[in-house]
């Protein structure tokens, strides 16, 4: 693969503070994954391991102190290569132990500096479909407003009536009903189905080369689910987009998604192909043997998975892993294992695959 | 296959009955109320301001003093110094329209910078606005007013000012609550992600589509204080002085013989400043009950 990757993400750390401001704790930590041209990346994980901060990251929506630590973000087009956390590094976050005043000065010159680089690329370049369609929307204007805004400000139509005709073609493209009427719909005049089409419509009137949906079928019934996946497969072949797609469900990633990562407490524990890491029996980090387990039986094998062993440094999996052997149960309770590549392709964050 | 006819908002002309039964009957009788009673204000303003009153409302005429309405070509009577009430009327809406528009420029405006002030910069500069307005707050309005009146002349534009600067803090408490909700929303997150710049997402998705009802309610009530604190000035002797017509001085002048049964120089003009106040405050409340439906 000697082609320049779309998208590039080396050693992105993400820290927050805790609720009373004196301690940091680590959102992500040494995030690094790459996306080609017209590949479709699917990101599975539990509730809070780091999905949709990974996601927001990516466009630079992280508003609270410190943010963004370290790491790099290089997103390329047109054979132009743009590191979009460019320039942090000359506002240093010494000290973060706790808030202080000139922690919060510094962070606010951070973000000043990465909403400056992220102008460039937001909604021309990177399209996001949220969660929740229906508070994605600004309730007071019509679904047709918000999306003509979008095509005027990302393309080079002009005229009003041509922008018009463009955001039409959209909503038909997307599969509603009766674009006519919908155009003039406000956000809550619309089921949820109907607004996760309208949303896709949004986010891709603007052409952009990458698609981030972030669980974009939470919340719809399994005909809707299906149809909207099958939408967004259509498009993404039709228009050669790129994709990141973050989800609970692992059939979603199976269908839609030729690689995945596998996310646990912060970090990569597994990426591979979908192939690799979602059907083959063989080598596999526990956690995921588990998810794919839970999905399978509705029934949760091992204990209380939200105990994680972050104390004392050891595997965040530690309290929650049945695959712990006499010969490294030392090491798993007491050092974070590296990423191991056991393939070409797949590698896994777990002592088992390593040498001790 | 036939198409069902779903109702528009915001793209068609709509006729009149199909408005009244959106807005509902009670908002739209209150809404041409206050609209006609606005409308006939500013004709007032314009015909005063190039003088097509039916009599010189400063020429005495001894002749028909304290007469009732209907006599003689006077349409409501006259005054004690045998004035025409009418032409009165109509001169008086001068001393406080302009004035009054300024008092509720100012309170929006500075409201409006104080509010996306204090949250979208840094903490500092939210601890000093917010101790500026509790300092305004804090002050009474009344002795703020004569003060001002003592420093300076009693000059209607100083009061006007003053009474904007007193506003200022209610509407930025409002503004900021409501700024303070919407920036939590994903929808603002949506409008970032997708490139819209700050200052459109401000103006645009924060203060025209979702404050605006605050605004213009919140503008209406501030003129309908404005003219009623001219009025009450006007009336205690500080505002706009005689020969110079306001209904403040009006409704006074005229309650020197209301007890011997002349009761029609003062009951006009205070019906009338009756009319003006209902028709602002009841502009104020269905402004923020219709704009708020989410159709």
């Amino acid at each position: 693969m000697n082609e320049v990757p779309l998208l590039k993400v080396s050693n992105l750390s993400v820290n927050f503070y805790n609720s009373e401001n004196i301690d940091v704790v680590s959102a992500l930590s040494d995030i690094s994954f790459s996306l080609a041209q017209k590949q479709c990346l699917g990101i599975i994980g539990e509730s809070g391991s780091g999905k949709s901060v990974t996601l927001l990251s990516l466009l630079g929506l992280m508003n609270t102190a410190p943010g963004i630590t370290s790491g790099t973000i290089e997103f390329s087009r047109d054979d132009t290569t743009i590191n979009l956390l460019e320039n942090l590094d000359n506002y240093p976050l010494h000290d973060i132990g706790s808030i202080s005043s000139i922690v919060q000065r510094q962070f606010n010159r951070r973000k000043e500096q990465l909403n400056k680089n992220f102008q460039a690329i937001r909604g021309k370049q990177i399209s996001i479909i949220f969660q929740n369609p229906k508070l994605a929307f600004n309730p007071y204007y019509s679904i047709g407003h918000q999306i003509c805004e979008m095509i005027q400000l990302h393309t080079d139509i002009n005229s009003e009536e041509k922008v018009k005709a463009k955001a039409l073609s959209w909503l038909e493209r997307v599969g509603m009903d009766d674009p006519e009427a919908r155009f003039y719909n406000n956000p809550y005049g619309l089921s949820g189905g109907l607004c996760q089409r309208a949303m896709i419509a949004m986010a891709l009137a603007s052409e952009p080369s990458l698609l981030i949906a972030d669980e974009p079928t939470t919340g719809l019934d399994t005909i809707l689910q299906r149809n909207i996946l099958n939408l967004l497969h259509d498009l993404q072949q039709e228009l050669s987009l790129s994709m990141i797609i973050v989800s609970h469900d692992l059939k979603v990633i199976q269908t839609l998604c030729k690689d995945v990562l596998v996310y646990h407490s912060g970090m990569i524990i597994e990426k591979g192909t979908t192939k690799q890491v979602l059907a083959s029996s063989e080598n596999k980090h526990p956690y995921t043997r588990q998810l794919i387990q839970c999905e399978l039986n509705s029934v949760c094998l091992a204990g209380d998975i939200l105990i994680q062993n972050v104390d004392n440094g050891g595997c965040p999996y530690y309290y929650s892993c049945d695959e712990i052997t006499s010969r490294i149960s030392k090491t798993c309770a007491q050092s974070n294992p590296s990423l191991h590549n056991i393939d070409d392709d797949h590698a896994i964050r777990c002592w088992k695959y390593h040498d001790i | 296959m036939s198409k069902i006819n779903i109702p528009r908002w915001n793209h068609k002309f709509m006729s009149l009955i199909e408005n009244v039964k959106i807005i509902g009957i009670r908002n739209s009788i209150y809404l041409s109320y206050s609209s006609i009673i606005i409308l006939v204000l500013i004709f007032g303003y314009f015909v005063s301001y190039f003088e097509y009153l039916p009599f010189d409302p400063e020429d005495l005429d001894l002749d028909y003093i304290l007469s009732p309405p209907l006599t003689d070509g006077h349409i409501l009577g006259t005054d004690y110094l045998g004035r025409d009430t009418f032409s009165r009327l109509i001169l008086g809406i001068e001393a406080y329209l302009v004035p009054s528009i300024v008092a509720v420029i100012i309170a929006i405006f500075w409201g409006i910078i104080t509010a996306v002030a204090s949250i979208f910069t840094h903490k500092r500069v939210t601890r000093t606005l917010s101790m500026i307005n509790d300092s305004i707050l804090a002050m009474p309005k009344l002795v703020l007013l004569f003060l001002v009146i003592a420093i300076f002349d009693p000059n209607i534009f100083y009061i006007m000012i003053v009474i904007g600067i007193s506003n200022i803090p209610s509407v930025a408490q409002l503004l900021t609550a409501k700024i303070d909700l919407l920036k939590e929303r994903s929808f603002i997150d949506s409008a970032i992600a997708s490139g819209i710049s700050y200052h459109s997402i401000i103006l645009k998705h924060i203060l025209w589509s979702n404050c605006r009802v605050i605004l213009f309610s919140q503008s209406a009530f501030i003129m309908g204080e404005a003219i009623l604190m001219e009025a009450s000035l006007s009336y205690l002797g500080f505002g706009v002085q005689e020969p110079t017509p306001s209904w403040g001085n009006m409704v006074q002048s005229g309650s020197n013989y209301l007890l011997q049964g002349d009761l029609w120089s003062s009951t006009i003009p205070a019906l009338a400043i009756m009319l003006v106040l209902s028709a602002f405050y009841l502009l104020s409340y269905t402004v923020s009950r219709v704009l708020e439906r989410r159709h």
